[in-house]
């Protein structure tokens, strides 16, 4: 039922996009700008960086929305543009940067509270990790982990078979989990 | 090994948890983004409205140089001027004994001329 009504609600949304309604293109960013941002900044983007990327994501969404044909979902679809341009403008970027150099535009949630700063460390910590990953291993773990998207979706986004899919899941929650046990040991004995 | 495996739930619950945070920070991106799309809708439209424009204009001067080229011959010619007399004599027949449909189709005739020399004009500063 929830389904059916995110899937009508998503058409009626790319309805009105293809009609060119603006009020609907303001909601459409509202909606899928914090996606956009963590798929850019999964890339390891500035802050600028990721902005203009994002900005370029939503504008070309809007330019090609004739095109899409429904087959896979709109965030799918979005993903899919955004990562292109991310790729686009960290292979611009990589020849004067180290990756090293952009861990400072980790996502920081406001909070004030001892238990909120910690875990806005740890949230630090795991996403300079995932940014520290070959790009399709980050691309996998954000797509799973962070978007809940299944394996065939990721496959179709990433566009390549779902058995190397599910290595760069493998390898790039291997790669984590060696680099972040500790972090995440300490936070579950706390908790349990 | 029951163990490890609940191991790596957790260590998945972790990371689907700690990931999902919010990603964004500038307020004003939504705006800007619209900013931009409302000036590309906009370009689009002007664009297009140039393109229609000329696209009018090279008819009207394909059409006025044809008809320029068809009265060249005089075969065509003759029959030109053979119909401006059959509408002149008509026309002044008409004035002289009005009756409703010749006035109807007379102010026809006159919106149509005037409506069309305003288009060729309105191309014309257009063009210029």
């Amino acid at each position: 039922m929830g389904k059916q009504l995110e899937n009508d609600k998503h058409s009626i949304c790319i309805a009105s996009l293809k009609a060119g309604d603006s009020r609907m293109f303001t909601r459409f960013v509202r909606e899928f700008q914090d996606m956009v941002f963590a798929c850019c900044r999964m890339m390891g983007l500035s802050e600028l960086d990721t902005e203009d990327a994002a900005s370029e994501t939503f504008l070309a969404a809007w330019q090609s929305i004739g095109k899409f044909n429904e087959k896979s979902k709109l965030s799918s679809w979005l993903w899919s543009i955004a990562y292109h341009k991310a790729v686009d403008y960290r292979r611009k970027k990589s020849s004067g940067k180290a990756l090293d150099e952009t861990i400072d535009t980790i996502p920081t949630p406001q909070t004030t509270s001892p238990e909120g700063l910690e875990n806005m460390e740890q949230q630090q910590r795991l996403w300079a990790a995932v940014q520290q990953l070959p790009i399709p291993q980050a691309a996998a773990i954000v797509l799973y982990y962070r978007e809940s998207k299944s394996i065939d979706e990721i496959a179709h986004i990433l566009e390549m078979p779902e058995n190397t899919v599910k290595t760069h899941l493998h390898r790039g929650r291997k790669e984590l989990y060696n680099q972040l046990h500790t972090v995440w040991e300490n936070d579950y004995v706390k908790k349990y | 090994m029951s163990k490890n495996i609940d191991n790596e739930e957790q260590f998945d619950l972790w990371l689907s948890t700690n990931l999902k945070i919010s990603a964004h920070s500038n307020p004003a991106f939504t705006r800007k983004v619209v900013q931009e799309m409302e000036r590309l809708k906009a370009e689009k439209m002007l664009r297009q409205v140039i393109l229609q424009e000329r696209l009018m204009g090279g008819l009207l001067v394909l059409a006025l140089l044809t008809a320029i080229g068809l009265l060249c011959c005089p075969p065509v010619l003759r029959g030109f001027y053979t119909l401006l007399e059959i509408v002149i004599i008509s026309a002044i027949h008409g004035l002289l004994n009005p009756s409703p449909p010749i006035v109807v189709l007379t102010a026809l005739v006159l919106l149509f001329t005037v409506s069309a020399m305003k288009s060729l004009w309105n191309t014309v500063i257009a063009e210029s």
